[in-house]
């Protein structure tokens, strides 16, 4: 079930009503079922899957905390090799298999699987939980269903945010009451993720997908119009199904993990990687780049431990090439960043760009955007052929027009608006100036908090005129899919 | 539970007002457009046509390859009697297309019926609700949906974009307000056709580009489109018309490029079809440059040279019965 289809429209408020109306001791189980039939709506055969690790994960947890010394961590070891020998065999096994057979180094048969929706996202909560559990943070949890539901919970199953133990199992034990403001509160997050996704995201999907379903077809202009647009695209539909999923579960009293804070306001990619996707560049932080050393290790071995996560973060994403460049591309930034500090430094001295402070951010803000923007490239590309991610990068400044070609309206009208005409074009960059403006204001204080301190008139008036913005500008021709459930 | 009566108070306001917009904005645009809408105007002023033209009469059922492909005058100067070309569009389906036009059938009548190869039998949500907007008497041709989930899912769909249309008619004025038989770009607005129901809005146009592969290359299964055509027949036959099956235009290279679509649909015809055909599929394949926008679409010159074919195969079916 996706989250901007009737059929979530209809789940969501049975679901949220019933649970308010049972005690609080039947709770877990109608959540739990719920988060079954939810997983279950898109194919229900994989359920089995997260069955499995949910089994094998639970006792773990309470073998780990029961033993001691090597036993602790056999059983940890033990627990990851089946999430991991689950994402292995679903997710790249086949990717794997290519890349030997490419190789020339064996023929090995592919298995003919479709990869379960979400598997990454849930594998690893499932691993957060049964490594904090190693490292004392969490206790085991007994109750096998709250366990369940801990990795199941239905708001955060498919798409993150990916939660920790010690923020989600202790809310599963306590008492939600119907608090109208909390409500109200976790609806307005719902529709503003909606707005995210159906009116900017799917808009501006029709322009990308026109680049980006036939790569070969363009270069320049178009491909840049398309990448500054796929990098709002992206960043509506994930961050609006990350709103949507916290504002589920604000509604019935959770509280899910930021996941992302206005990251086109970054300047620099590490500010980036704080602000975006917030609960998996942590989940690496914690689980990957800490224990190989982060910071505290020789320079090189940081530069190696920077580009070896992002390069694991890009393969998280997808069994495919793309991904993996666009990984190592931000772990590249990244080091990039740190070799380069001086220069940098020495540039701004001598510029003496630093003493016009809003001057400095809006550049520094820019160059972040334009390698951020970049990467996405191989991101979006991941559904191509690697050679033809490669034509797009390549031309990406073939082809550029003189000003007088460029002002013709012809080409204005194929080049830039796409053949989607001036409407459609003019539209989107207003709604991605409105979201952006919305971000600028949210930045001292909740805009919901603001609206909600107005007069009734005022507050129903905007409510009334978003509803209505929501109709005339949404794309509602087909229930479109959100980027991240294919992780 | 705090506030749990001001909330569904407020829910329930709050969508009371959004509803009762989205219906009362539907009523103004619907109200609006009626005057220059393609698809509601056609299927109201044809059948006003019909019903003003006395019986024996030659009625032409189909898609709107039939409101591009004849020369109603040329038929008429033919056969002696009136003619009105009722067809309207082939994403309305047979289901509607058959169903709507037996209306209009009368005793004494010569009927021709020309279907598209790629009709379905049921139109999509989409074309059929507008087209129920303005013209009522079609809900009755709605294939009812399998879920709730999914008529609400049309109706709402139909509604919202029924709002937008509003909403962008206030910025931009919709091309179809002004458009006339005259000018050189509008093809498609309420005053399109001439007295007799052919299509004449594009005489003065230039013919657009098209793509001639938008068509379906493996065999077509056309049983429930015959069930309606069918119907069609025995019902027309026994108002005492006649009824005959006119293969559609169709360009020479779609030809080529869905050839076994073409012919599986040619065979399923000849099997089962309860009333005589035209010629073949052949007969009616032109070359690329007959058409205007679609493969199915002829230009002025060519629907003469179209109808000319249609009487002469009709003179032949008469001669060998």
């Amino acid at each position: 079930m996706i989250f901007n289809s009737i059929e979530f429209a209809i789940f969501f408020p049975i679901v949220t009503l019933v649970y308010f109306l049972l005690q609080h001791k039947h709770r877990w189980w109608w959540l739990l079922a719920s988060s079954c039939y939810f997983y279950m709506f898109f194919k229900p055969e994989y359920i089995l899957i997260l069955g499995f690790t949910i089994v094998i994960d639970y006792f773990a947890g309470i073998l780990i905390e029961q033993s001691q010394g090597t036993k602790r961590k056999w059983y940890l070891v033990m627990s990851l090799i089946a999430n991991i020998g689950v994402l292995a065999i679903f997710k790249y096994y086949n990717f794997f298999t290519l890349v030997v057979g490419e190789a020339g180094l064996a023929s090995l048969p592919m298995l003919k699987i479709l990869l379960p929706i979400g598997l990454s996202f849930h594998t690893f909560q499932a691993m957060s939980y049964t490594i904090e559990v190693y490292r004392g943070n969490q206790k085991a949890e007994r109750h096998f269903g709250i366990y369940s539901l801990y990795v199941m919970f239905y708001p955060q199953l498919v798409a993150g945010p990916i939660e920790r133990p010690q923020n989600v199992l202790h809310q599963f034990y306590e008492k939600h009451t119907f608090d109208y403001d909390r409500v109200t509160g976790g609806l307005k997050l719902i529709a503003w993720g909606l707005f995210k996704k159906v009116v900017i995201a799917d808009r501006l999907a029709l322009f990308v997908d026109k680049v980006y379903d036939h790569p070969l077809d363009y270069q320049g202009i178009p491909v840049i119009v398309a990448t500054i647009f796929f990098s709002f695209q992206i960043y509506c539909d994930f961050s609006g199904y990350s709103d949507i999923a916290i504002g589920s579960a604000q509604v019935m009293g959770f509280k899910l993990m930021k996941n992302f804070d206005r990251p086109y306001f970054s300047k620099s990619i590490s500010e980036f990687w704080r602000r975006w996707h917030i609960s998996l560049s942590t989940w690496f932080r914690d689980y990957l780049y800490i224990p190989l050393g982060g910071n505290r290790v020789s320079t090189y071995r940081r530069y190696f431990n920077l580009f070896f996560v992002f390069t694991m973060s890009g393969l998280w994403h997808g069994a495919n090439w793309n991904y993996i460049i666009w990984g190592a591309l931000h772990g590249i930034y990244l080091v990039a960043a740190i070799i380069l500090a001086k220069p940098r430094n020495f540039i701004n001295k001598i510029t003496g760009i630093t003493k016009f402070p809003i001057l400095y951010k809006l550049v520094q803000v820019s160059i972040t955007f334009v390698l951020v923007a970049f990467a996405w490239i191989f991101f979006r590309g991941s559904y191509l052929e690697l050679g033809w991610t490669w034509h797009l990068v390549t031309h990406l400044f073939t082809g550029l027009p003189s000003l007088s070609e460029f002002l013709h309206i012809d080409y204005i009208s194929q080049n830039v608006f796409l053949d989607k005409g001036a409407k459609e074009f003019f539209t989107a960059i207003t709604l991605i100036i409105f979201m952006e403006i919305i971000h600028y204001i949210q930045r001292d204080k909740c805009i919901r908090d603001v609206i909600s301190s107005k007069p009734i008139w005022v507050r129903w008036g905007l409510y009334y005129i978003f509803v209505m913005l929501f109709f005339v500008f949404g794309v509602f021709d087909s229930p479109a899919q959100f980027i991240y459930f294919q992780f | 539970m705090t506030g749990i009566k001001k909330f569904f108070y407020k829910i329930f306001l709050l969508g009371t007002i959004i509803v009762v917009s989205v219906w009362l904005f539907n009523k103004v645009f619907i109200a609006q457009s009626f005057s220059y809408a393609y698809l509601g105007g056609m299927l109201n002023d044809k059948h006003k046509i019909a019903e003003m033209t006395d019986s024996p009469k030659v009625l032409w059922v189909g898609g709107s390859s039939g409101s591009f492909g004849i020369n109603s005058d040329r038929l008429e100067k033919f056969f002696g009697v009136p003619v009105v070309n009722m067809s309207f569009i082939a994403p309305l389906g047979t289901y509607f297309l058959t169903n709507d036009a037996l209306k209009e059938v009368r005793k004494g009548d010569i009927v021709f019926i020309s279907t598209e190869y790629d009709i379905e039998k049921y139109s999509t949500p989409q074309v059929i609700y507008e087209a129920v907007d303005y013209y009522p008497a079609g809900a009755i041709y709605i294939q009812k949906d399998t879920t709730l989930i999914d008529f609400i899912g049309h109706q709402m769909k139909h509604k919202l974009s029924n709002v937008k249309k509003l909403f962008w008619n206030i910025f931009s004025k919709n091309e179809a307000v002004n458009a006339s038989v005259s000018d050189k770009t509008s093809v498609y607005f309420r005053n399109a056709f001439s007295k007799k129901g052919d299509i004449v809005s594009h005489v003065n146009n230039m013919p657009k580009s098209i793509d001639f592969f938008l068509f379906p290359r493996a065999p077509i299964d056309y049983a429930e489109q015959l069930k309606d055509l069918n119907y069609f027949v025995e019902e027309a036959q026994k108002k005492g018309a006649k009824v005959y099956f006119v293969f559609t235009p169709l360009a020479e290279s779609t030809y080529n490029y869905g050839k076994i679509a073409v012919e599986s649909v040619e065979t399923q015809l000849k099997k089962q079809l309860k009333c005589e055909i035209l010629g073949c599929a052949k007969d009616f394949i032109r070359k690329d440059t007959s058409f205007f926008d679609s493969f199915y679409h002829l230009k002025p010159a060519t629907r003469d040279i179209n109808t000319q074919r249609i009487i002469e195969l009709y003179k032949k079916k008469q001669k060998t019965n």
